[in-house]
């Protein structure tokens, strides 16, 4: 037999067939689960945890935005909301399904997504990219966001500021204390009513 | 005319123009105007303290506790990095412009709260370079935008009445009880007092007025049914380096109801 020129016994060859076989299945293995591993993790990527009791709780479990254009789009859109807000007064994101939502990483993400660590960080260890978010706003420790906000960090008169419970934000009509706010910062009407 | 005469005629010509476009500026009516007519803000909100309804000590703690409270303010004994946003001064030195001899004992020894002025034509929105600090429209607040802010303290020189901090250190290191409802600062940004404003979009007063027990008014300086004109009408009040022409709109009542 010729290939490439020499010529082969493959009596010699036949003596090596066993071995060259079992190296063969070997490689095609190694190939295959290495293969498999890389679009399991190119399909999936890292799994955020949706498991919070908010989001638990809620029928229709949707964020302010698909969750397509949250994937690719939310910084863009918190650094957006942080102009709109922190320069521009304006708090009110809307009603969506009957909610009304406020443009607040404290008051709105952070309410339902009260997992930070499985949640912003899932992605962001995984691409590398720093969140810088916490340097100054407050992120929750999980088992902190179930239970009301202590009366003591606030002065006398101020628990109604306090967010929300956990159940306030499933229920959608009565999901939050949030008044509609008007450009010019002053309060415009009660959502709730009869809170203060 | 020879490379010299040109380079004195040219020089002479440019510092004409650069002089008397400095002039013009300064004379400017419509400057001096403004100066005087009050906030361009058309809501501008402002303060009235009455020193006079201050009962104890206790409250004007109280008052400083509740702001510190609400807004994750530091507290760090190092005087030369500590953080204010609302503290006491003598007289002497909140009115050092007022300020005489035979003061009355009285008045030497109260403790007079101040913060951020929200002045009219604030000092320290004219030289921020990144507009971190800027006047809002709507309510004439000063606010400061900390995503903004590059720490480079022209705001702290510009300021008459020292109501800027700067963050030497990282805040959370002196902070006891972090209040999750507002975020904290950073290192290397400068702070001051926001007229709670994130309150005030909740429909609330300022966490400083809820606490003060009545002495410390708060409300719109432009509408003359407010409860602050209302005060200012019935109480004669000063505002603090008034002559500085940046139109602070926080007053002070200091003698009380007598001197109406």
């Amino acid at each position: 037999m010729m290939i490439f020129g020499k010529k082969l016994n493959l009596g010699v060859s036949l003596r090596n067939l066993g071995v060259s076989l079992r190296l063969i299945v070997g490689v095609v293995l190694m190939l295959a689960a290495l293969s498999l591993s890389c679009s399991k993790e190119s399909a999936l990527g890292p799994k955020p945890s949706l498991d919070t009791p908010a989001i638990n709780a809620m029928t229709n479990k949707q964020c302010v935005k698909p969750a397509a254009y949250m994937r690719s789009n939310h910084m863009t859109m918190l650094n957006d909301w942080r102009d709109t807000v922190v320069r521009g007064g304006d708090r009110n994101l809307g009603e969506i399904d009957g909610v009304i939502y406020e443009k607040s990483l404290q008051h709105t993400c952070l309410k339902c997504h009260s997992n930070p660590t499985e949640f912003c960080d899932k992605c962001h260890s995984y691409a590398s990219v720093k969140v810088y978010c916490w340097d100054c706003h407050v992120k929750p420790k999980s088992e902190d966001v179930n239970s009301p906000k202590s009366e003591d960090v606030q002065s006398p008169k101020s628990e109604d500021v306090q967010s929300p419970k956990s159940e306030d934000v499933k229920s959608s009509n009565e999901s939050s204390d949030f008044k509609s706010i008007k450009q010019d910062g002053q309060k415009v009407e009660d959502t709730k009513g009869g809170e203060k | 005319m020879d490379r010299r005469n040109f380079l004195k005629i040219t020089a002479l010509t440019a510092l004409f123009g650069l002089g008397s476009a400095s002039a013009y500026k300064l004379l400017s009516p419509d400057e001096i105007l403004a100066s005087i007519e009050g906030s361009p803000a058309c809501d501008q909100l402002g303060m009235v303290i009455d020193m006079d309804l201050f009962r104890s000590k206790e409250t004007i703690e109280n008052v400083i506790e509740a702001c510190n409270k609400a807004h994750n303010i530091p507290i760090i004994d190092n005087p030369k990095h500590e953080v204010k946003w609302i503290w006491t001064e003598k007289y002497e030195s909140a009115f050092p412009d007022s300020t005489s001899v035979h003061l009355s004992e009285d008045i030497k020894a109260k403790p007079f709260l101040v913060l951020c002025n929200h002045c009219d034509h604030p000092a320290c929105v004219r030289v921020c370079p990144t507009q971190a600090t800027f006047k809002r429209k709507s309510d004439g607040i000063v606010q400061m935008d900390y995503h903004r802010c590059i720490g480079c303290r022209f705001c702290m020189a510009a300021c008459p009445y020292g109501s800027r901090s700067f963050n030497w250190e990282n805040p959370r290191n002196y902070i006891k009880d972090v209040n999750p409802e507002y975020p904290t600062r950073t290192i290397g940004v400068v702070e001051k007092c926001n007229f709670c404003v994130e309150r005030l979009e909740r429909g609330l007063k300022p966490a400083c007025v809820d606490a003060s027990e009545g002495a410390v008014l708060f409300g719109k300086m432009n509408d003359p049914e407010s409860e602050v004109r209302a005060a200012l009408s019935m109480n004669y009040a000063v505002t603090r380096k008034t002559e500085l022409g940046t139109g602070p709109n926080v007053y002070y009542i200091i003698g009380g109801q007598e001197h109406a």
